[in-house]
């Protein structure tokens, strides 16, 4: 019988924490309740488990929310945008000796901070693996994901993912030594090829060389820490990944290598939303497409203060000064974006135009224009007007 | 199911006495050669052979070592300690490493002062260690710290690190030198350190609050108990609390600090060890009871819970933590950091591992001492408090270090899950644009090695130490 | 909410219950506890209010789990997602890209499966014998052998085959300067090739005659032990077993017309034909963790070997056994019993450090796990999977462990 005043207190203890328990899931329910007011969503919480015919309603409550809420609004209230990006990637996103995140990637990170919170420091990186991207987006961890990440119809369909003007037009290619006799992907007959782990890259690379009948044997690593070692010491001959990549490390690998003629993928990156929020995905996609504007109009970041005073409407506009109209009153058009006036200066001001960031991020590696020069220099970069 | 672990290195080799040999002779060196290297002629094969592999290998460890560039680790010694921590704040982790192990060598001084005194008086023959037994106990840390010292390209770090061993020995001695009182409650002189440099560290408030709550309801309660007081009511009341007046005036300070979000590299990886030490153990000690118990619904789920994590690998685990634990969240609410996330996985780990090790231990405490118990009229719980659980968590003392051991080099696989520990640093490093594509993995492949290995040799060797002593006080 | 109900209507009904069946049947309670300190009440009690707790707090992460689930349009338990083209190939298999996921995961559970079965043994093996080596009374010998567990025991294992993998690929030629010894062996840094048997007419009947010949094998073994024991004759039961074996063998092969030939390897055009092959990675990765779980054992073996009584090897001593036979007939069996619990830890921790295997490029399960991620597959069922793979890896195994440790237990004592 001595037993009894443990158990007693136990059960006590139990019991208070049943309570509590029950407390706390009652409190989600009536507060989920409240948040979706106006719909007529009662009580009905625990019933969706059982009942399929309610997921729809379910699914469109939780995208409403998610709408009333508004990343913008999120964004303003935490003052730091919270982007997804990497911390590997040559050019694109690294860490440099000062502990700081570097990179293409990046710096769009820091131009959408600059648009929204006027500040391009207010940003968070956080890094992530390829295969963490899309559910990361899409548990709402991150605001914006920048991180090298493929345009592809399934992605924008299945992966609750709403894709934005690309930043970078890049494709898959293939890297050879230069002395391995191999001219053309049709070579590569019987080679290993490595590839990173996850990628679109390796899905490209099985489908098209399976299309040519080419065999060859893949290589995965998770990073290009092991990678690169294994394709200097030829465990493979090829070395497949975003042409990019590709020549960011010929530039500076210590064996000569020679980059394949063969493209065999599109690979259009830019920046990606959840999707749902089409306010905050027009507010993405604008600031990215202002510095590639700002390029055109001959705006960088040391001559911007000159354009204050510009004697062309459509760069005042651009830049949200005051624009006369004909009646001589002067006036801030607002394009009604959810953004300040001013977010294009603040995004050249403080990050530069689409050319300041390449040089600074990309030309070091050696890397051309190429497609991603302006329209009107041969390239592909065209942006609908800003008015 | 599979033997617990129970002995120091967690390979579950039961208790073995050492052969009690002689004591040894002195040879001369010529004999020792031959009694030792040569005694027959294929231990003469042996060493001759072993010789060369040996003397190959440093030649090469030796020529590797002189000829290879270390700028990499000298350029990114700060990432590698800290990773992105902010530059103008890198005080705090120094405060806080040196609060630390001010705490640990006071404390430490503390115990092995108050060890020394009982052996006195139980008539086993004591001597104070020296400074040099200090060094023989520390050596893997000391020189790990002058290791990586050595890549700094500024002053400051080598005075902190001079800092660091002064206060080291010194502290140690101070400790020694307390006076009575405070040297009995040196666990608490310990706690006092470690909260106040998490507290640089991380600022008041939260976790720091909580932790320092019950850290003070347990100083009160020992000392109420010290104090003779047994009136019920006070006994309950007091700790309570004093431990919720801490929360609260902690809480309201409100010191702010950075959360471990913001924190990188050794950092994160002696974190992730000391919280999966910290939080896994209560859970494991409570998940060994539910496993011993005779009510088949509990024993059940804690067998299915233990036996499932062991089951499978950790990094399955943290692959669980990235993709599938923010699906568990309610749908809106944040999902907390993927550290935090992993965290949670890597407490559940440790809880089932330091489960089975309980478990080991409670079965090696003799019935007898319970029915003694039972007999003398204690409650259940007073027998498992006082009687069951001290001899119990004493026997595997060794044996949790050695979980500790495993759990710490686990902690490289969070780099698999892209956060930015000691090892990922290893690759961030070699992507930067002065590193990129030289080929200089076996240089921070090297040094991370290093890293790993001397803290891992220094705790084994803790623990081959505590398993010595248990064995010789107890048997 | 509603469970809350449940929960204090069924403790209420529990206590309501006793005392009706107290008060209706007029026992005597003067000397029972009262309900609450009735230790078997209290047993029900909380057992009821435990599951009523796990119950509350499952389906509260299940309702969230469905919730998010329905959100991203997930169904966790549509597994015909196994059934869609996996878009990945597999070193040294016949998959292709089009083969469905199911196949690309039983490749994996087949890569991961070989590493254990070769690993495990040598593992077990250097183990053993560097175990032995720190008891040598070599110094030399002794001083190494511990220099290597302490080493070895103290670096992470990913670290440990990431480094082991640099030294295949670094310290192997690249496969146009590929090392040959003779026409049997090739070592490069992509593969490792040696000879082997390839079937020709007759081989099916051949591979049965061969089976019977291993189960004839097995009857003269223990028709010889059995001679021995009853009257001392010298058993030679290796020589007589390998004889049948052999002689078997031979005779088969001249009768049935040559079934088999060996072949050997050889590169042509980078396509490695005739001769068995294993992937560096492969060998890279089992030898690291070869390296790794062997300084586990050693430190077991030594453990094991140092608990048998001294008196026994000095009995052997005084036998006038040899030092080999000391430890071959009076030290090791003893030891083995007490070694064995804990080696079925490390055979169970191999098994779960194969999945570090992703590092290098080797493509176990995980490693096959994580790309079906990349892909955006649905991420539960394939955890779901993977960890029901492991955990039948770590039961099969530790149920065998037992199963052995059970008999050595009764063969002991």
């Amino acid at each position: 019988m001595s037993s009894t005043p443990m158990l007693r207190r136990i059960l006590a203890m139990l019991f208070a924490f049943a309570l509590v328990g029950s407390a706390c899931s009652s409190g989600d329910d009536t507060s989920e309740a409240t948040d979706s007011d106006g719909n007529t969503v009662t009580t009905a919480d625990d019933g969706n488990g059982d009942d399929g015919d309610t997921d729809n309603g379910d699914g469109e409550e939780t995208i409403e929310l998610v709408q009333g809420d508004g990343v913008l609004a999120a964004v303003q209230a935490r003052g730091t945008l919270k982007c997804g990006g990497n911390d590997t990637l040559p050019g694109f996103g690294i860490i440099d000796a000062d502990g700081e995140f570097s990179g293409f990637d990046i710096d769009f990170c820091r131009v959408l901070a600059a648009a929204v919170l006027g500040d391009s420091e207010a940003f968070e990186i956080l890094p992530l693996t390829a295969a963490q991207r899309f559910p990361t987006l899409q548990s709402g961890e991150i605001d914006v994901l920048i991180r090298n990440t493929t345009w592809t119809a399934s992605r924008d369909g299945s992966e609750q993912a709403t894709f934005l003007h690309p930043t970078f037009y890049d494709g898959q290619g293939f890297m050879v030594r230069s002395d391995s006799g191999i001219a053309s992907l049709d070579d590569a007959q019987n080679t290993t090829i490595c590839v990173l782990q996850g990628t679109t890259t390796l899905l490209n690379m099985n489908a098209v060389l399976g299309d040519r009948g080419i065999s060859f044997t893949p290589l995965e690593f998770d990073s290009n820490d092991t990678l690169q070692p294994a394709f200097v010491a030829e465990q493979c001959e090829v070395w497949t990944s975003d042409a990019s990549q590709l020549a960011a490390f010929a530039a500076t690998l210590d064996i000569d290598v020679t980059v394949l003629p063969d493209i065999i993928s599109k690979e259009p990156l830019g920046p990606v939303v959840a999707d749902g929020d089409s306010q905050w995905a027009q507010i993405v996609d604008w600031a990215t497409m202002a510095t590639i504007q700002a390029e055109e109009f001959g705006i960088n970041s040391g001559n911007v203060d000159s354009f204050l005073t510009s004697e062309d409407s459509g760069i005042l506009r651009f830049l949200g000064q005051p624009v006369e109209d004909g009646d001589g009153n002067s006036a801030v058009a607002d394009v009604g974006l959810g953004l300040p006036a001013d977010f294009a200066y603040n995004i050249i001001s403080q990050v530069g135009n689409y050319a300041e960031i390449f040089e600074a991020n990309l030309t070091p590696l050696g890397l051309e224009r190429g497609p991603n020069a302006l329209w009107t220099e041969g390239g592909i970069m065209y942006v609908p007007p800003f008015r | 199911m599979t033997d617990p672990l129970i002995t120091a290195t967690g390979d579950g080799v039961p208790l073995v006495v050492e052969p009690n040999t002689p004591p040894s002779k002195k040879l001369p060196p010529g004999e020792w050669v031959k009694a030792n290297l040569f005694s027959n002629w294929y231990n003469s094969l042996v060493t001759l052979v072993m010789a060369v592999i040996l003397i190959y290998l440093a030649r090469f460890l030796i020529g590797w070592a002189i000829g290879v560039e270390w700028q990499i680790t000298r350029t990114n010694l700060r990432n590698f300690m800290v990773g992105g921590f902010p530059a103008d704040e890198l005080w705090r982790p120094w405060a806080a490493s040196l609060l630390i192990i001010a705490g640990a060598s006071l404390g430490f001084g503390a115990m092995s002062r108050a060890e020394h005194e009982t052996d006195v008086r139980n008539g086993i023959p004591s001597t104070k260690p020296t400074q040099l037994d200090l060094f023989r106990r520390f050596w893997p840390i000391v020189l790990l710290s002058i290791f990586f010292v050595s890549f700094a390209r500024t002053t400051p770090p080598f005075i902190g690190v001079a800092v660091g061993i002064v206060g080291l020995f010194a502290l140690r001695e101070v400790g020694w030198r307390l006076p009575a009182v405070i040297r009995d409650r040196g666990v608490f002189v310990f706690a006092a350190f470690l909260l106040a440099g998490f507290g640089c560290l991380a600022g008041t408030g939260g976790l720091l609050a909580i932790v320092a709550g019950i850290i003070v309801a347990v100083l009160v309660s020992t000392e109420l108990g010290r104090a003779g007081i047994t009136t019920r009511a006070v006994v309950i009341a007091g700790p309570i609390a004093a431990g919720l007046v801490t929360y609260f005036v902690l809480s309201a300070i409100g010191l702010e600090g950075f959360g471990w979000d913001d924190w990188g590299g050794f950092h994160i990886t002696i974190f992730a060890t000391a919280v999966g030490i910290a939080t896994g153990l209560p859970f494991g000690i409570l998940l060994a009871i539910g496993r011993r118990s005779n009510l088949p619904v509990i024993k059940t789920a804690c067998v299915i819970f233990i036996e499932f994590v062991r089951g499978v690998p950790l990094i399955t685990l943290l692959l669980f933590s990235s993709f599938m634990l923010p699906l568990f969240f309610p749908a809106g609410s944040d999902t907390r950091s993927g550290l935090t996330r992993a965290m949670i996985l890597i407490t559940a780990f440790s809880a089932a591992y330091f489960a089975e090790i309980v478990r080991g231990g409670l079965q090696s405490v003799p019935k007898g001492q319970t029915e003694a118990a039972q007999a003398s009229g204690m409650s259940p719980g007073a027998i498992q408090r006082l009687i069951v659980m001290p001899q119990a968590l004493r026997n595997v003392i060794p044996a949790m270090v050695g979980q500790a051991i495993a759990l710490f080099k686990d902690t490289s696989l969070l780099a698999i899950i892209g956060i930015a520990d000691f090892f990922q640093y290893g690759e961030i490093s070699n992507t930067q644009q002065d590193f990129l594509g030289k080929g200089l993995q076996p240089v921070t492949y090297t040094f991370i090695a290093l890293g790993y290995w001397a803290v891992a040799y220094w705790m084994s060797r803790e623990s081959r130490r505590l398993e010595m002593k248990l064995r010789v006080g107890v048997r | 909410m509603r469970l809350a109900i449940y929960f204090v209507v069924a403790a209420v009904a529990l206590f309501g219950w006793r005392f009706l069946r107290d008060v209706t049947t007029k026992r005597d309670t003067s000397n029972r506890p009262p309900p609450w300190r009735d230790v078997r009440v209290l047993a029900v009690g909380i057992q009821v209010v435990a599951v009523g707790i796990l119950f509350l707090l499952g389906s509260w992460l299940w309702d969230n789990f469905n919730t998010r689930t329905d959100d991203i349009g997930l169904d966790p338990f549509d597994f015909a997602f196994l059934d869609q083209p996996s878009g990945i190939s597999i070193a040294d298999s016949d998959l292709n890209p089009n083969s469905p996921i199911s196949s690309a995961l039983r490749n994996g559970v087949k890569n991961t499966f070989l590493t254990i079965v070769v690993g495990i043994p040598l593992s077990v093996l250097f183990g053993t014998l560097i175990g032995i080596s720190r008891l040598s009374e070599n110094w030399l010998l002794s001083k190494i052998a511990t220099g290597y567990v302490e080493f070895f025991r103290n670096i992470p294992p990913l670290l440990i085959i990431v480094f082991t993998w640099s030294v295949f690929l670094t310290g192997f030629p690249p496969e146009r300067e590929s090392w040959e010894i003779g026409d049997l062996f090739i070592f490069n840094n992509k593969r490792f090739a040696g000879p082997s048997i390839a079937s020709q007419e007759n081989f099916v009947a051949y591979r049965w005659l061969m089976l019977a010949a291993l189960a004839l094998a097995a009857v003269v073994w223990v028709v010889r032990t059995r001679l021995f024991d009853r009257t001392g004759t010298p058993h030679r039961r290796v020589l007589w077993s390998l004889g049948t074996f052999v002689g078997i063998g031979v005779i088969g092969y001249v009768a049935l017309g040559q079934p088999f030939r060996f072949s050997t390897p050889d590169i042509v055009e980078r396509v490695y034909e005739g001769g068995v092959k294993m992937q560096m990675p492969y060998a890279a990765g089992v030898f690291a963790l070869t390296l790794y779980t062997a300084s586990h054992i050693a430190e077991i073996v030594r453990g094991s070997i140092l608990s048998v009584d001294r008196g026994q090897v000095e009995a052997g001593n005084a036998l006038a056994l040899s030092g080999f036979q000391r430890y071959r007939f009076v030290v090791l069996p003893q030891a083995f019993r007490v070694a064995f619990p804990p080696l079925i830890n490390q055979f169970l921790n191999f098994t779960k450090n194969t999945s570090l295997f992703v590092a290098i490029g080797f493509a176990e399960i995980t490693s096959i796990s994580i790309n079906l991620f990349g892909q955006s597959r649905p991420a539960p069922q394939i955890l779901f999977i993977v960890m029901g793979i492991y955990l039948t890896f770590s039961l099969v195994l530790s149920t065998i462990g037992n199963l052995i440790n059970g008999r050595l237990a009764i063969a002991g004592r």
